[in-house]
């Protein structure tokens, strides 16, 4: 069990640098949530071993640790609000530039230094 | 042919909250709890905007006031947080304290961590609503400009 | 004064500020007054904090373990008052300096000043990552302001390169959970005096991952220049002043507190990174022609300074390291403010900010890389002094050839009044605290005999 996790963990975690080193925003964005997603599967792993219930426990049955299960919650919810608003800054940055691709931002870039040094500050 | 997914979605919206008020009272003591409260409704309201578009799903309170919400939200859990040191106890004091007598009735216990909940509920679902909003507002303007 | 005061008054307040327009005059002085308030509370706490017990208290009233330890002991303080200082005096000079542009930019920095101060007073690991996910949620939306196409790529390099970190950062607090069993720091010390040296060495590094990204030394920096170029000036103010002090107080608190043996083994690693940072940071700020992108080189080798004292260790090089922290927190606040602005009282605040962030004397940077330099030569790191007087006159040539080639200085543009103010009464401070360093040192000292235990 805790190899499946550990493989699917890295697989995820993997996946997610993948997408974060592609050149389209959406991509680079979803690859954050892939590895923010990777983490909480390995909190969650560390409760595996012991597997039972977090609330609500008969005697006699098997408990599981509930702090780990709060802890991603709460890394749940953290990473929830921060890809929400990941995908905001996504957006606005393709209405400002009208592209996706992190090229097109570059060239962007190159265009606003070079204008600088050429024509003063 | 009429498809079934509009008056389908316009059924599920109520049940869907009913089922999310239903996670947020049972949370503490069964499984539940207050952000699954707030991303099913969410999740509902996401259904509405892909369904019935941006202006047929404003017309609900609930969603054009959403950010608002959110802030009310954020408000109840600081408030809880913080509203014993008033009363001379330490911060996140949980009332009635421990071995005090509870009210409520089965799973239900009535006890301020469920105002706390109802809080991150109402900022999970608000943020959830406006970034919806938002995405919705855009993709409409979007389309009268093409790329 | 109680230790809820300075946690609770930041959050109520940004929650009201959230519901107002932050464009209006009146709510930009409301949130300078709940910064102001909350520097006062926290300063109130001064008294206690140097006391024989520093106030603490467990929320909920539960045992400790259950219950979440806040505690306020002199590190904690010192980092708080800083960086509560230096959002004040960025929030004064956004709004005296032509109007807040965005409908939420005080609620935010309140909110960023919320989650520092809770960063700096909790005990507990986990709560820890909680409130620097705040700090850093408030710095994400804050990042994009003045909504340029520029700012917004800023934004989305910073966002996804200190995400990363923030997954470092959560993935060493479940292992350090996972392996001592509890979250509050100082079970966490007590399990580390109990045996099993080398446990912690895997959470150890991925936390100086972590923090390495948010302080941005040598090979984590790759976002600072970009970010701090792109980004507005103060928010690049409020980014190199204030949340990386979240980086050298984490090093300090999970380092020399939480975990000192990992610390003891890590130190010639933490001097090899250090020097190589000091190193690359002033030679690359000398080869760059904009001046934002100069400031953002000169962090990086602060950075370094602060690694390299970390380093060397013991107390003298750990009470270094918080002097530089402090020191250079507000040398970047006043170096990427004035450098926004023209004006007399600008110019002068640039140079003695330059003054300070290279060690010249009189200032407060010069009292504490003298204290670097006395550590190293203490441990008979001869080449580490070397390199950091080398690095100091060349970070002085980096600032001021960018002093000499901004256009306010040859125009002479116009003399703008507010701001000249918040940059002055920062160069002020940074001069007042070289002539009489006493203050200074004694919280470097005092905040490393506050902590735990020191081999």
């Amino acid at each position: 069990m805790i190899l499946i996790a550990s493989l699917v963990v890295g697989l995820l975690f993997a996946c997610g640098v993948r997408l974060v080193l592609e050149r389209e925003l959406v991509r680079v964005a979803c690859g954050t949530v892939l590895i923010t997603n990777s983490s909480v599967l390995l909190i969650l792993a560390g409760s595996f071993p012991e597997r039972g219930e977090a609330v609500n426990v008969q005697q006699g049955w098997p408990v599981t640790d509930p702090v780990l299960q709060s802890l991603a919650l709460t890394a749940i919810v953290i990473g929830f609000a921060v890809s929400a608003l990941l995908l905001t800054l996504v957006h606005r940055t393709q209405r400002a530039h009208g592209s996706l691709r992190t090229d097109r931002l570059v060239e962007a870039e190159v265009k606003r230094v070079h204008d600088t040094e050429r024509g003063g500050p | 042919m009429r498809s079934f997914v509009p008056p389908l979605s316009r059924m599920l919206l109520w049940p869907s909250l009913i089922i999310a008020l239903s996670f947020w009272l049972k949370g503490g003591g069964e499984v539940g709890g207050g952000f699954p409260a707030g991303a099913l409704a969410g999740l509902a309201v996401l259904l509405q905007y892909v369904v019935t578009g941006r202006e047929q799903t404003r017309r609900y309170v609930v969603v054009r006031y959403a950010a608002p919400l959110a802030g009310v939200g954020l408000l109840l859990v600081v408030g809880t947080a913080f509203l014993p040191v008033l009363a001379g106890y330490t911060p996140v004091s949980l009332f009635p304290r421990p071995g005090q007598p509870e009210l409520g009735a089965g799973a239900f216990h009535l006890h301020t961590a469920l105002v706390f909940e109802g809080g991150l509920m109402l900022i999970v679902f608000g943020l959830v609503v406006t970034v919806i909003d938002r995405f919705a507002l855009s993709t409409a303007h979007g389309g009268d400009e093409g790329p | 004064m109680p230790l809820w005061g300075p946690l609770l008054l930041p959050w109520v307040m940004a929650c009201v500020l959230a519901f107002m327009d932050g464009r209006r005059a009146w709510v930009a002085w409301l949130g300078i007054a709940s910064l102001a308030a909350t520097l006062v509370c926290t300063a109130l706490l001064l008294p206690q904090a140097w006391s024989a017990h520093p106030p603490e208290f467990v929320t909920g009233d539960w045992p400790v373990g259950v219950g979440i330890r806040m505690r306020a002991d002199p590190l904690s303080i010192v980092y708080a008052l800083v960086s509560t200082a230096v959002l004040l005096g960025t929030l004064v000079y956004e709004h005296v300096a032509g109007g807040i542009t965005s409908r939420s930019f005080p609620s935010l920095v309140v909110f960023l000043g919320a989650g520092l101060t809770g960063v700096f007073f909790t005990s507990d690991a986990f709560n820890f990552y909680v409130f620097f996910e705040l700090a850093m949620t408030a710095a994400f939306a804050l990042a994009s302001y003045g909504e340029k196409a520029r700012n917004l790529r800023a934004a989305f390099t910073f966002v996804v390169v200190n995400l990363m970190g923030s997954t470092l950062f959560l993935t060493a607090v479940v292992m350090l959970y996972l392996t001592t069993g509890t979250l509050d720091m100082q079970s966490i010390v007590a399990w580390g005096q109990a045996g099993a040296p080398y446990a912690l060495d895997v959470p150890g590094t991925l936390l100086l991952c972590a923090f390495g990204v948010k302080l941005g030394f040598f090979p984590f920096h790759f976002w600072a220049p970009a970010v701090y170029r792109d980004a507005g000036p103060t928010v690049a103010a409020l980014l190199a002043g204030a949340l990386a002090n979240i980086g050298s107080y984490g090093l300090l608190r999970f380092g020399a507190d939480v975990m000192p043996h990992v610390l003891e083994r890590a130190r010639p690693l933490l001097e090899i990174l250090g020097a190589s940072s000091i190193l690359y940071g002033s030679v690359l700020a000398l080869s760059r022609r904009d001046t934002r992108e100069v400031l953002a080189y000169a962090s990086i080798t602060q950075a370094g300074l602060i690694i390299a004292a970390l380093g060397l260790g013991g107390r003298e090089g750990l009470s270094a390291a918080v002097a530089l922290a402090l020191a250079g927190s507000v040398d970047k606040t006043a170096l990427f403010l004035a450098q926004d602005r023209g004006g007399e009282r600008a110019r002068r605040a640039y140079s003695v900010a330059a003054f300070s962030t290279a060690g010249v004397p009189p200032t407060a940077g010069f009292w504490s890389k003298a204290w670097l330099l006395r550590a190293a030569l203490e441990r008979g790191h001869s080449w580490l002094a070397g390199l950091v007087v080398l690095a100091s006159i060349l970070s002085l040539l980096a600032l001021f050839r960018a002093y000499q080639r901004e256009q306010w200085l040859r125009e002479g543009a116009a003399l703008h009044r507010g701001t000249g103010a918040v940059v002055f009464a920062l160069s002020l401070a940074l001069v007042a605290t070289g002539l009489w360093p006493e203050p200074l040192l004694r919280a470097g000292r005092d905040a490393i005999a506050g902590l735990g235990v020191l081999p």
